[in-house]
């Protein structure tokens, strides 16, 4: 019975969260820069540590989180609450932002470009992805690199190439220098266990 | 089995695929080919494989950037909002000026040409009037001039008057210029004196008067000077050769060459001898 309401309470408050960034981003699109400050503040931190895993050079993570919350600025007005929320908006956006770099310098074969994910019609998620507070970030975060680190090597190897490298599968067996299908099989069967592992820990 | 017949194996695989972003073009295309034939089960394993993807970007180790990156955001953020009202004011001008354009029925073209027709003519009008105005400033400044020269002259004349010990020779006329007379007021003590004639004539260019002072019979020159309107009454003679009246005999003015000469050459116009003390 404890587990129930403690289920419903931390329901409600990510619901809470939920609603107060919708509300900061229609303040954003009002023209409120306070409102993208306080964006700024409670995220910032999580999506220049992504950017940098990816981009590798600081200056580019600089320039690239600049963009990111510029971007936030500009499309502000098109958000929608239906279609997702801003936290999975903010951190897709910024992956494949960091992704587009990579590729812009030359990546062989490189997939399409990401930035048909910009559009919020994309996102047809998230009613469970929700705001996070610095707390629960880092608690989650944990949870993220347990999960991760108990895969197989090889499967793990697989997930961090293709996240934090942006290749596709063709590219991913080209670097590991292993048959494409042997790929694909470590990457839905590192899926399958990365997603079980989460399922049991974050809702 | 067609291009797009559901395997429920493909679309897993695709699934996973697109959940890290790393399908290709023609992947891409197939799998949403598939995603409308997907069974509501498989969809929601698809969304679930979303989510656990969505989490990677919590592996690397959160990092705080430079505070001076917040600042160029909120610089650039700030253009734009600028840029932004501005372009509202400046559309919302563009539509009045249309509108009483409109009202008056007038022709935005002609209104341009006319405007500038009209700016033409007062930069014309401008700049005529400003040289005029330049040109009375120059000549209010020489006239300003003129009168400080003037009235520093008349002083000086005043302290030679003022000086604690004057003499006075009178000058009469001569048969060249019955009617002129004058006066020599001499300073001694600094060598100075005052000239100061009455009917004579104006001079020409090419003339001066010239005073002289007459020392026993040799004649000294004490300056020159000329005459060029009916109001010149007063000069100053600096530097008298000699201001002893006991050793002066006269004082004579002649009208000589411009710039004077050495001796008397023309003829005398006033004489003044000096009576024995």
């Amino acid at each position: 019975m404890l587990a129930t309401f403690l289920s419903f309470l931390l329901a409600k408050i990510r619901s809470a969260k939920a609603a107060e960034e919708v509300e900061l981003m229609l303040r954003i699109a009002g023209g409120d820069v306070r409102a993208l400050d306080q964006l700024y503040q409670r995220y910032s931190s999580v999506l220049f540590g992504t950017l940098l895993s990816i981009v590798k050079k600081r200056e580019e993570a600089e320039d690239l989180l600049q963009e990111v919350f510029v971007l936030v600025w500009d499309k502000a007005k098109g958000f929608d609450a239906q279609k997702g929320n801003v936290y999975t908006w903010m951190t897709t956006l910024t992956r494949n932002k960091a992704i587009d770099c990579l590729r812009s310098k030359g990546y062989r074969n490189h997939v399409s470009d990401t930035s048909a994910n910009d559009d919020f019609s994309y996102y047809m998620d998230d009613q469970a992805h929700d705001p996070l507070d610095s707390t629960l970030l880092t608690e989650r975060a944990q949870l993220v690199r347990k999960a991760l680190s108990q895969l197989p090597a090889e499967q793990e190897e697989v997930l961090r190439i293709a996240y934090f490298k942006g290749l596709s599968q063709a590219e991913i067996a080209d670097e590991l220098a292993l048959p494409l299908g042997t790929v694909k099989t470590r990457m839905r069967q590192g899926m399958k266990k990365l997603e079980a592992s989460l399922k049991g820990f974050i809702q | 089995m067609s291009t797009f017949e559901y395997s429920g194996d493909r679309f897993d695989e695709l699934a996973c695929a697109e959940a890290l972003g790393c399908l290709s073009p023609a992947e891409k295309g197939e799998f949403h080919a598939l995603l409308i034939l997907a069974p509501e089960a498989d969809r929601q394993q698809w969304v679930r494989y979303r989510h656990a993807a969505g989490h990677l970007h919590l592996v690397p180790e959160p990092l705080q950037p430079p505070k001076t990156l917040w600042a160029a955001i909120r610089y650039e953020v700030q253009a734009r909002l600028d840029a932004k009202k501005s372009r509202q004011s400046s559309s919302f001008t563009d539509v009045l000026v249309d509108k009483v354009i409109h009202l008056l029925g007038l022709h935005r073209p002609n209104i341009a040409l006319a405007i500038s027709l009209v700016k033409l003519a007062l930069i014309v009008v401008l700049g005529v009037w400003t040289s005029q105005l330049q040109i009375k400033q120059t000549d209010a400044e020489r006239e300003l001039t003129l009168l400080r020269s003037e009235v520093d002259y008349q002083r000086e004349l005043l302290a030679i008057l003022q000086a604690p010990r004057i003499d006075v020779v009178n000058m009469a006329g001569t048969d060249a210029n019955p009617a002129g007379f004058g006066k020599v007021i001499s300073d001694p003590e600094h060598r100075q004196a005052i000239l100061q004639i009455a009917n004579l004539p104006v001079v020409d260019d090419n003339k001066d008067y010239q005073l002289w002072v007459i020392v026993g019979d040799r004649p000294i020159s004490a300056g020159v000077f000329a005459v060029k309107a009916s109001d010149d009454v007063f000069f100053r003679i600096e530097n008298l050769a000699e201001t002893d009246l006991s050793r002066i005999s006269a004082f004579a003015v002649t009208e000589e060459p411009k710039g004077g000469v050495s001796s008397p050459t023309g003829p005398m116009v006033l004489l003044g001898p000096v009576q024995p003390q």
